[in-house]
């Protein structure tokens, strides 16, 4: 076995001989891309890792419907990318465990130009340092701000630490001024990015603040909602998932505490609402802060209509679900790195990293703010969120009290 | 040779490290498959060698523990964990996350994971003394809860919440073990021999940093339960009493075991930190599964024996590749899968069912495991033509 | 002191709840001497069949609990058919390792069946409590806790009184004796799995009834029943009673802990401790008494 750099030469040669003879039929203008992993020349194929099987299914599964309503429309109406690469993806199960995901990533990065969707904070992370060696791009599914300045990912959406300033913002706003505002947060990194967005709130608002205890998914909530009840908590910033809302709610109507409860993007699945024994605590109680898309059907928001039509057209069988949209927004964000990269002629993992880096601003129809790319360092998402209350007759249960906007602590929050 | 094959004229025989001329050719066929294997499979296939590999290191110490000396574990997941915050802590350099990494050399922090397996072995081993069956594998499984906790705590460790980020280089003998061909493609000769334009990846290159362990961990085994100290293992196994009375000493047989396997599995753990190169301490990652894992890799590729853990960890790691082949078939993909939202199953769950009944279906068909199958092939052409 | 009695009573639900899920385990403990890690999935399949009972089908509570204890009884004899009695003479780890095996296929199964499930198991309780003084618990965890206490009490019963109940003792103690007394161990087998299937579902009913931590329905139920291990070996594997003690004894520690932890614990003491000490007990117990608290000293020290 030996080590030769020479034939890197002859390899190089082939490379260039091929990307000419395909380039030549399109002398008409640009250069087509080169057939490269993931491009045969016709389809573009995007990776999806996702936890297709298992209890997170029920967020991966609309979110990944998402993702393959955004690329049926585009395909169908559009031509694909450039109006003639149509996109493909290809699905992998990472059961929520980062060694299942990390062996997903590996049997698919020969085969495509990038990954549309990776779901989970943690397995993100650990895909992180292949994805840098590789030179790999991918849609992180969280909406944590870590990603914000990371070269290889494409987030989109306001971050977890943006939405709990801005509905802090409004409810200071709205007769919270001088209250405890307290935190119920889950034992992990999600917990974290939204204790970090009420530190900075307590900062920008000079909040009085109480207890924030800490719980792991599944367990018994007592000892944690009497804590909060004993702090005195007029507010309580709810940093929690579906998986444990109902046990959240329903312990708190156990033990009459009554609070303000603000909870992030997701804490929220539509059938809370359904449910008639805690429907009156939600409508009394609970505020949720998201960016403005979640109201399905709304149609003072722009782009929703357009949204509706589409789901109707290409997904009509899709329940009314928030997930839904995301999927559809980041398939919506991947569709304008990808037009740049095959504008720059090359679809290779470098070719999609250096057009991620290209793109001044992505666009998503008004449905959410804009979110400034270009170089990765001075990514800037958009920082508008609305604040929800529980409407069970709403599509997703959710409607909105607080519009749109951008708090001046949110505006001046540094993600690092 | 004119005896028989297969036939041992005397014990001596039966305790030979290599018993017969095939055999020693199998074990040169075995390195050269070690030599030339990396370099023919694609990055894929080569991160699920690396997977057997660190799993084949583990398995081999618990079937030392469970399937010779009868002490059921399922505390495995918590010494994976160690090792991988070993490495990650005193092998990742200052600059890396979270801060404060020692950047030690691969031998170093190997060393020390294998000694640190080793003590924390050994104050598990000495409750096992008074625990047997059911209770000892759900103390160990208790084991691994308080390991996660302390882990997690130790923020300076394990990050955290934040997790932490593993050595990227892997520099042993002046080579770097996570990216042996630098930035060029590896040739034999003249021929390119990867399929595939890809560069020799880390998996690649730690495949043979992987599977050397294996193989020296392997004679390791070999060489114990051959030997005084394996015969007494299996003595405590079937009777410890009997085991004791004619003068097996029963602490060092049990603590021992105890002391071997969780060092092997904590030197498992760093090749799992090494392959995975970020890790939270918690449950998604190294909780009750990934210990069950271990179990099944043992009972599938046959208990008892040496070269069983290692054929149960190729299994258990291809079964994921197998998985995927079979749900891509046209037919299969028509009946069963379907697009969420609608009525059958998801591509994901269909794979998950498919998992679970492979280990019902093939502990109930194959109770000795791949090695009983490998056996009763060999033994149908030893003794051909002889066979009913 | 309200504090105090509000978490002990919230303890005391929790531990029923583990009480209730301990009881399946003990009784598949009792007659073949192995832990049954698919009782936790017989737990979720159960709620879900309860659910399935009464929002598909429309029955009221207490006939979809009796319809899925039904169900209960026959698929643990199912398995026990299928997959268990396959198993016979096979090592201890094997058999563990199938009922992992069976623990596996319910989580797929069940977000097959069941895609978008309601939060919880509507019952005539709601979410109704009993408040005295200020010290609040739900009805439906009151309802645990005596559905916990009865079935306790028909154990007790049952194995002292009645021929199958005395059977099943001799069984456990040996096999071989039982075989040649003329007992029907096969059949004393199948049974053990029945009512292991019985209790999973009324444990299961009540978990997604939001009875004990009030989770409600959705697989995550099984980790919850899974967190029962430390309070059955805590009151010893094969002791009803000791189930019913351990699970009380595990559930009020865990959330007194997790209640005064803020108050008390220093600051290396990380939160979620309160989550590993019922595992921290269980091993302090299993060092002084491997036996449990209430379990048979079987084996002799060396």
């Amino acid at each position: 076995m030996r080590v030769r750099s020479s034939s890197k030469f002859l390899i190089g040669m082939l490379a260039v001989a091929m990307v000419a003879a395909l380039a030549a039929p399109a002398a008409a203008g640009r250069k087509a891309p080169a057939e490269t992993a993931g491009f045969d020349g016709e389809t573009i194929t995007l990776g999806v890792i996702t936890p297709l099987s298992g209890r997170v299914s029920v967020i991966a599964n609309p979110l990944t419907a998402g993702n393959e309503m955004w690329w049926a429309f585009y395909n169908e109406e559009e031509g694909g990318i450039a109006g003639k690469y149509p996109v493909e993806l290809l699905k992998e199960d990472s059961a929520y465990a980062p060694t299942t995901a990390v062996q997903a990533y590996d049997k698919l990065k020969g085969d495509v130009v990038a990954f549309q969707q990776v779901l989970g904070t943690q397995i993100t992370q650990a895909l992180l340092p292949k994805m840098q060696a590789d030179k790999a791009v991918a849609g992180p599914a969280t909406l944590d701000a870590t990603w914000v300045h990371n070269p290889n990912l494409v987030p989109v959406g306001a971050p977890y630490q943006v939405e709990a300033i801005n509905a802090l913002d409004y409810y200071v706003k709205n007769g919270g001024k001088g209250t405890t505002v307290c935190a119920l947060a889950q034992d992990d990194e999600f917990g974290e990015a939204g204790l970090e967005g009420l530190a900075a709130a307590k900062k920008a608002l000079k909040l009085k603040t109480g207890p924030s205890p800490r719980f792991k998914t599944g367990e018994d909530l007592t000892a944690q909602i009497q804590e909060l009840a004993d702090g005195g908590c007029d507010a309580t910033l709810v940093v929690a998932t579906a998986a444990d809302a109902s046990a959240i709610i329903t312990t708190s109507i156990s033990l009459n505490f009554e609070t303000r409860y603000i909870a992030l993007a997701p804490f929220w699945l539509p059938l809370l609402a359904g449910s008639a024994s805690i429907a009156d605590y939600l409508v009394e109680n609970l505020w949720v802060s998201a960016g403005q898309l979640v109201a399905w059907g709304d149609s003072s928001i722009p782009g929703m209509d357009q949204f509706i039509e589409r789901q109707e057209t290409y997904a009509p069988d899709q329940t009314p679900d928030p997930y839904f949209i995301f999927g559809y927004l980041q398939g919506q964000a991947m569709a304008q790195v990808l037009e740049q990269a095959v504008k720059n002629g090359d679809l290779s993992r470098a070719g999609v990293l250096k057009a991620v880096s290209q793109i001044k601003k992505l666009t998503f129809d008004g449905l959410d703010g804009d979110y400034k790319y270009g170089p990765a360092a001075k990514r800037n998402p958009p920082r508008a969120t609305a604040v929800f209350g529980i409407d069970p007759a709403g599509p997703v249960g959710l409607a909105i009290v607080g519009p749109q906007t951008v708090s001046a602590a949110a505006k001046k929050y540094k993600i690092e | 040779m004119t005896r028989a094959r297969g036939m041992l004229r005397h014990y001596a025989q039966d305790v030979r490290l290599v018993r017969s001329p095939s055999g020693l050719l199998s074990v040169v066929a075995l390195v050269a498959l070690f030599l030339w294997l990396p370099l023919f499979v694609n990055d894929s296939w080569a991160g699920i060698f690396v997977v057997a590999g660190y799993s084949a290191i583990a398995a081999l110490g618990l079937n030392l523990l469970t399937g010779y000396t009868g002490l059921p574990s399922l505390g495995t997941a918590g010494f994976i964990a160690l090792g991988a915050f070993t490495a990650s802590y005193f092998g990742r350099t200052a600059e890396s996350l979270p801060e404060g990494g020692l950047g030690w050399p691969f031998w170093q922090y190997a060393l020390l994971a294998l000694a640190l397996g080793a003590a924390v072995g050994f104050i598990v081993g000495l409750p096992a003394l008074r625990l047997r069956g059911v209770y000892l594998s759900i103390a160990t499984l208790a084991l691994v809860f308080v390991t996660l906790y302390v882990l997690k705590s130790w923020e300076v460790l394990s990050g955290g919440n934040s997790g932490a980020s593993m050595p990227i280089e892997v520099k042993l003998f002046g080579l770097n073990f996570a990216d042996l061909g630098g930035d060029d493609d590896i040739f034999l000769g003249d021929l390119p021999f990867r399929n595939g334009a890809e560069l020799f990846s880390r998996n690649h290159s730690l495949m043979y940093l992987v599977w050397a362990v294996v193989g020296v961990v392997g004679l390791l085994c070999r060489n114990i339960v051959r030997s005084r100290p394996g015969r007494a293992l299996q003595a405590v196994r079937d009777r410890d009493v009997a085991a004791a009375v004619v003068g097996v000493s029963l602490f060092r047989a049990k603590v021992g075991a105890f002391v071997i396997s969780s060092a092997l599995a904590t030197l498992a753990g760093v090749f799992y930190g090494l392959y995975i190169q970020y890790a939270v301490a918690d449950e998604a990652s190294f909780g009750l599964p990934l210990s069950i894992q271990f179990l099944a890799i043992i009972v599938v590729g046959g208990i008892g024996t040496t070269y069983g853990p290692i054929l149960g960890a190729l299994l258990i790691a291809v079964i994921p590749k197998f998985i995927g082949f079979l749900s891509d078939l046209p037919l299969i993909k028509e009946i069963f899968t379907e697009t969420p939202g609608d009525v059958g199953f998801s591509e994901g769950n269909f794979a998950a069912i498919l998992y679970a009944l492979l280990i019902i279906v093939g502990l109930i068909t194959q109770p000795h495991g791949l090695a009983g199958i490998s056996r009763r092939i060999g033994g149908y052409f030893r003794s051909w033509p002889l066979v009913r | 002191m309200t504090k105090f009695f509000q978490l002990l009573a919230s303890g005391l639900a929790l531990g029923a709840i583990y009480a209730l899920v301990c009881l399946g385990f003990v009784v598949i403990y009792r007659a073949t001497g192995v832990i049954n890690f698919a009782q936790a999935g017989l737990v979720v399949l159960g709620a879900f069949m309860v659910y399935n009972a009464t929002f598909t089908w429309g029955l009221s509570f207490w006939l979809a609990l009796l319809v899925g204890m039904l169900f209960g009884a026959a698929l643990g004899i199912i398995i026990e058919r299928l997959v268990l009695r396959q198993m016979v003479r096979q090592p201890l780890h094997a058999i563990l390792l199938v009922t992992v095996g069976v623990l596996l296929l319910v989580e797929p199964i069940v977000t097959t069946i069941w895609r978008s499930p309601q939060p919880s198991i509507d019952t005539p309780f709601e979410l109704d409590k009993l408040e005295i003084g200020d010290v609040r618990i739900l009805q439906i965890s009151i309802a645990a806790i005596v559905i916990a206490a009865i079935v306790l009490a028909a154990f007790f019963l049952f194995f002292r009184y009645t021929k199958y109940g005395v059977a099943m003792r001799a069984t456990a103690v040996d096999q071989e004796a039982a075989l040649m007394q003329g007992i029907n161990v096969n059949g004393i087998i199948a049974l053990s799995w029945a009512i292991a299937g019985v209790v999973a579902v009324l444990g299961g009913a009540m978990l997604g009834a939001n009875a004990g931590p009030k989770t409600g329905l959705g697989v995550g139920i099984g980790i919850i029943a899974l967190k029962a291990l430390p309070a059955m070996v805590l009151g010893g594997l094969d002791s009803p009673g000791g189930a019913v003690v351990g699970g009380l004894v595990i559930g009020v520690a865990e959330v007194l802990a997790g209640g005064y932890y803020a108050e008390f614990a220093p600051a290396w003491l990380k939160p979620g401790f309160h989550q590993v000490l019922p595992w921290i007990v269980m091993l302090v117990v299993l060092l002084v008494r491997p036996y449990g608290l209430f379990g048979t000293k079987k084996v002799q020290r060396l």
